[in-house]
């Protein structure tokens, strides 16, 4: 199977419908502030049981990707991203704006979105099945130590402290251990709830965790939103602009791609170090967060473009680099399909037909955000409070719809306070979503390990493939403590503020 | 010792209490041996890492807050209680707007009593109850908004996602 079964998959109408109402959604949710991708995919995961696991996966992605295009329209038209990887366009694209270039900024963030996708996908394509042969080797110590080595990469590029993290990844990690131990049938943390057994429900953990917390957490600081006013109009760039963007979106497609391929690194940070690069190599970095068209064309290649790197280690290794890609992970396992090194062999519908509908969305993307750009304006004004009972419903319908019991929609509403503790308490949720769902696996290739080597802890460290990626771990875990790197951080972060 | 910092100390304290709760619930699951781990080592292992990072945490914070107090210190007239109370201020209380915090925690006790009764009374009339509080709640509307806006919305989320989307929906005492 190649590429072209992969169009005769994602070319059905009913994949075409899917995939168009997931990247309607994903512009939907993208463009209103107050719920984010995940907490949109989460929503309509009940949605997704009852059809294939192909379309299912085509819908989801299409959400995931969709929000990276609606984000910058509020970024730039209202100056509050309209998801967390838009934080960085709000600084050029709402100035471009403000200087009546409104348009050109919609239009080549579009572009830019569109063209650091396709190439991200190009590079999926291409990546992923020579990856997944070169996983094949991996035996239960490589896996363990890969995923040790995926949580600490993680940790390590928290936003907040390191320590933190790791402590919200050992959270994560304890959830995830709650049901039916795999090896005996032993029940373990279930407190007598009968639910509990299959564990605790990765999809209303998340559901609280990125949709409820950020309803309470809106409501608390309340969003005020000043909607740009002006006529849009020239949305396609100029040849000037053109010319200026060029090099931004290459760089970008490239820097996302990589980025997106590292855990925790994602779409966000790879706006930002685009962003620095761009404004690093500039003729004129005055001119950046005063409207400069780079500053738009750069970030927005590149968060759109990590998204596609971050399918490369979910459908390859199981690692999943981001929430959403974490909940993907949940959804494949939902469905019955293991992915892994094995997904491209025996699920090959699956990854090409996902893969083509991602060139197909894009497409559909640019055409939702450019000609139809009036209608996401005339969407942004709509009031906040009116959203508020809309999304705690769907989350209420989302959860219960689950396995049909309120157990699931009071776990929500527990972790959507948890999660807005957090998230006051700068906690960050994603190492604990990310750990929660690759606890089993990461416990079962341990207790495998241990009874391969007949209890000797050295077996992660004397196979050589295994032992680099316990290197890269200890490594990452002793490098922030070092004080040379912590100077180095502080003083890049003070350059950054400035 | 300024607010912050006792908040933290608190905080680590916290998870210093949740790291030993895991690691003594997983010992009575039993350990298991190193060649063959029993259902408890796994989440023992968690447990105990969350333990000792906590108390670098508690550790790292209060060497923290010690540094900032003292450099305060030095630029601060009045010495170390000046500075403590120039920390002491700077500190952003967790829930600075009141009236923001209330209507959160409101929010959570109203879902809490809504996933409840929806068993009871069903799913039109437990979400019509619960919209017409978000809608008082969030942002004050108008009395008809309030109605009419609770009542068409719950029939339409019912339509949608019961007759369209054929999503299992609790029935409850009444019916529907």
């Amino acid at each position: 199977m190649d590429i072209f079964d992969g169009f005769s998959i994602a070319l059905t109408i009913a994949n075409l419908g899917y995939c168009a109402a997931g990247v309607f959604i994903g512009t939907l949710v993208g463009v209103l502030p107050g719920i984010g991708p995940v907490a949109a995919m989460s929503i309509l995961f009940p949605v997704t049981l009852g059809i294939p696991p192909v379309s299912a996966v085509i819908m989801l992605s299409g959400i995931y990707y969709g929000a990276m295009y609606g984000g910058s329209t509020t970024s730039i038209l209202v100056n509050i991203p309209g998801e967390a990887s838009s934080v960085i366009t709000c600084l050029d694209g709402h100035q471009m704006a403000r200087k009546g270039r409104a348009g050109v900024a919609l239009g080549i963030s579009a572009i830019g979105s569109f063209i650091g996708g396709t190439l991200a996908i190009i590079g999926l394509q291409i990546a992923a099945p020579h990856l997944a042969k070169v996983a094949l080797i991996f035996g239960f110590p490589e896996y363990f130590s890969l995923m040790c080595c995926g949580l600490v990469v993680l940790t390590f590029m928290a936003q907040g402290s390191m320590v933190r993290a790791l402590m919200m990844a050992l959270v994560g990690l304890f959830l995830g251990s709650i049901g039916m131990d795999l090896v005996m049938g032993t029940p373990r943390f279930t407190f007598g709830i009968v639910e509990f057994s299959d564990g605790v429900g990765l999809i209303p953990v998340i559901m609280g965790l990125f949709g409820i917390s950020e309803v309470l957490l809106n409501i608390e600081q309340r969003i005020s939103k000043d909607v740009f006013s002006g006529k849009i109009s020239q949305i396609w760039p100029s040849r000037k602009d053109w010319a200026a963007s060029a090099g931004p979106i290459s760089r970008g497609g490239l820097i996302g791609f990589f980025f997106g391929l590292l855990p925790g690194a994602g779409p966000v940070a790879a706006g930002f170090v685009s962003y620095s690069v761009e404004k690093k190599i500039s003729k004129h970095p005055e001119q950046f967060g005063l409207g400069a068209i780079e500053g738009v064309a750069g970030p927005e290649a590149a968060n759109n473009a990590a998204i596609g790197g971050a399918f490369i280690p979910l459908l390859t290794l199981a690692i999943p680099s981001t929430p959403g890609m974490a909940l993907l992970l949940g959804a494949f396992l939902s469905y019955g399909v293991n992915v892994g090194p094995l997904l491209i062999t025996q699920h090959p519908d699956i990854f090409w037909g996902v893969v083509a509908s991602m060139y197909i969305g894009n497409i559909m993307l640019i055409v939702l955000n450019l000609p139809f750009v009036g209608l996401w304006v005339k969407i942004l004004k709509i009031p906040y409070h009116y959203l508020v009972p809309a999304i705690l419903i769907f989350c209420v319908i989302g959860s219960y719809s689950l396995s049909n019991s309120m157990v699931d929609v009071i776990v929500m509403i527990v972790f959507g306070f948890i999660g807005y503790l957090f998230k006051k308490l700068k906690y960050e949720a994603a190492p604990l979503i990310m750990a929660m769902v690759l606890s089993p696996l990461m416990e079962n290739n341990f207790r495998q390990s241990l009874l391969l080597s007949q209890g000797d802890f050295m077996i992660f460290f004397s196979r050589p493939l295994s032992a680099i990626l316990m290197f890269v771990a200890v490594l990452l875990l002793i490098l922030p403590n070092l004080s040379w790197v912590r100077n180095r951080r502080a003083k890049r972060l003070e350059a950054s503020l400035e | 010792m300024s607010i912050a910092l006792r908040k933290e100390n608190w905080l680590s304290g916290f998870w210093i209490v949740c790291g030993l709760a895991i690691c003594i619930a997983s010992y009575r699951l039993s350990l298991g041996s190193l060649n063959d781990p029993g259902p408890g080592m796994f989440p023992f292992i968690a447990g105990s890492v969350l333990c000792v990072l906590s108390m670098v945490e508690w550790w790292n914070t209060t060497r923290a807050y010690q540094r900032a107090a003292h450099s305060l210190a030095q630029t601060v007239d009045g010495g170390a209680d000046g500075a403590r109370a120039v920390s002491a201020e700077a500190v952003e209380p967790l829930f600075a707007n009141r009236l923001g915090a209330f209507k959160a925690a409101a929010i959570i006790v109203a879902l809490l009593i809504y996933a409840l009764a929806m068993e009871h009374l069903g799913f039109i009339l437990s979400t019509t109850l619960f919209i017409a509080f978000l809608l008082w709640l969030v942002e004050r509307q108008r009395w008809y908004v309030i109605v009419f806006g609770a009542v068409l919305s719950s029939m339409a989320t019912y339509l949608v996602f019961k007759v369209w989307l054929e999503t299992a929906l609790p029935i409850g005492l009444l019916g529907f």
